[in-house]
């Protein structure tokens, strides 16, 4: 018997289509019928709704939503969830979209999706305003905690932000009690937290979909709080007794990983066997 | 000749370093007259460049294209063809809609949207794929990445994890909140040195591949 038609041969040859079969449909069960696996909740998690809970009414945030269309299902639950907690406590919301010209795409997506009885009793220019897309990286951040309206000079719709009441008052980093930023990328998250962590000392809270918690920026107080992903979303969708999308697909993200798990280990025993085989013969 | 040269890598050199020297000034000194003044400008003059890169960008990408097209690359000019009509599509409504225009709107929801979520979930299987062919402890390192790799996926991705055996997420929580921290300590401590030498060397003159400079 050569090596290539042995039984570990054969298992580390599988068809990749079987593999990504498998895969698909593991990921399709449980969202035609959730099993409902329990979800412990992070402290991470529990410090952005902490932080957010100990602020009163119109508290204003700013908000830049960096969520890309391709990473809409991992990162737009955990926006939704945030926007629900946030218009439950009325406050203020004033949001742009700095590095993602998808921006304007998602914001509306998010919003749109947070349960009608808390966004009814807002008015728009009164108390959340979306101001667009603004090209330029860095040097836009800088210009939006210093001076928002040298940097824009209409809102999303057009309207002149000197017509816009909501934003009379608010102007700078110290009108904002909250930033918030929301990204799929990695790319700019260090400039966040230099500009709005480190020079302007606001409170950066952290909405991104890497599964490992930035646990340096934290300590140094650079940020205030982490929301990983959908895993994070699910955490708060269950802090706020709200089950929503971020639940229902968990289950699908479980099953797919250990389906990967799984995969992993018999290549491993197959590439391992094989090698004995080998020796052996 | 010296002209040229001057032109070439003086002059560059001399823009980067007042910049410099003035951003650096701006940042340690407050309310230095020079640099307080002029820093803001200088923001804006970012700001117009960046500006300025992306139809730039746009204009070399549809060049790119056209050649494609002119010369008819096999398997490839229709794509090109495709790929200019959408370009002047969404510029065409960027320019009279803006990006709150409906079909504007339509095209990203409808098109992009679909095709950047289905990009996405296609790279998570082959990456699955991958990782069945791939991912074998040959090497202590490797194991390593493997242990690593599980520990993550079923102490923080996936709450089936902590179903199997609870102490996965408590495990995956203390390397994220130590050796992680550990590790990213001094990775940062790392780059941010290693970025301060690079800007000096850079204000110096020494490091000039931004310009294409070779010395």
């Amino acid at each position: 018997m050569t090596e290539s038609d042995g039984i570990w041969s054969k298992i580390l040859n599988l068809d990749r289509r079987i593999i990504t079969i498998v895969a698909v449909l593991l990921i399709v069960w449980p969202l035609v019928k959730p099993i409902g696996l329990p979800i412990v909740v992070n402290k991470y998690t529990y410090q952005v709704h902490d932080l957010i809970d100990s602020y009163p009414e119109d508290t204003v945030v700013f908000i830049d939503n960096a969520i890309g269309l391709g990473y809409f299902g991992a990162m737009g639950p955990a926006f939704i969830d945030v926007l629900t907690h946030m218009t439950s406590k009325n406050f203020k919301i004033v949001c742009f979209s700095g590095l993602t010209p998808e921006g304007p795409i998602t914001f509306w997506k998010c919003w749109n999706a947070v349960p009608k009885e808390l966004t009814d009793n807002y008015e728009y220019g009164i108390d959340y305003v979306y101001l667009g897309f603004m090209t330029g990286g860095e040097s836009t951040m800088i210009k939006a905690a210093e001076n928002l309206h040298d940097l824009f000079t209409y809102d999303y719709y057009g309207t002149p932000l000197k017509d816009i009441p909501l934003l009379e008052n608010i102007g700078n980093y110290e009108d904002y009690d909250i930033v918030l930023y929301c990204t799929s990328s990695e790319d700019y998250r260090g400039m966040m937290y230099r500009i709005w962590g480190e020079t302007f000392k606001t409170n950066l809270i952290l909405l991104a979909q890497r599964a490992v918690v930035p646990v340096n920026m934290i300590d140094a107080g650079l940020i205030k709080g982490y929301v990983r992903g959908l895993r994070g979303a699910a955490e708060y969708e269950l802090i706020l007794k709200r089950p929503g999308a971020a639940i229902a697909q968990l289950d699908a993200v479980s099953m797919f990983f250990i389906w990967m798990l799984g995969i992993v280990a018999i290549g491993n025993i197959a590439f391992f066997m094989r090698k004995r085989e080998a020796k052996a013969g | 000749m010296a002209t040229r040269i001057h032109l070439r890598r003086t002059l560059p050199l001399l823009i980067t370093l007042i910049a410099g020297v003035l951003i650096i000034l701006d940042f340690f000194v407050s309310g230095l007259p020079v640099s307080s003044q002029s820093v803001p400008i200088l923001s804006k003059w970012a700001t117009i460049i960046w500006g300025f890169a992306m139809p730039y960008s746009v204009l070399t990408l549809v060049i790119d294209h056209l050649k494609i097209i002119k010369k008819q690359t096999p398997g490839r000019w229709y794509y090109s063809i495709w790929m200019l009509v959408l370009i002047a599509l969404m510029l065409y409504q960027g320019f009279t809609e803006g990006t709150g225009g409906d079909l504007y709107t339509e095209l990203f929801t409808y098109m992009a949207a679909p095709v950047l979520s289905t990009v996405s979930g296609m790279l998570g299987l082959y990456a699955l794929a991958a990782s069945f062919r791939v991912w074998h402890a040959r090497t202590p390192e490797a194991l390593t990445m493997i242990i690593a790799g599980y520990l993550v996926v079923l102490g923080i991705i996936a709450p089936i994890g902590e179903i199997i055996w609870p102490g996965f997420g408590p495990l995956a929580n203390f390397f994220n909140d130590y050796v992680f921290k550990a590790e990213r300590t001094v990775f940062y401590i790392g780059t941010s040195v290693s970025a301060i030498l690079l800007g000096i060397r850079t204000l110096l003159g020494y490091e000039t591949y931004y310009m294409r400079v070779e010395d």
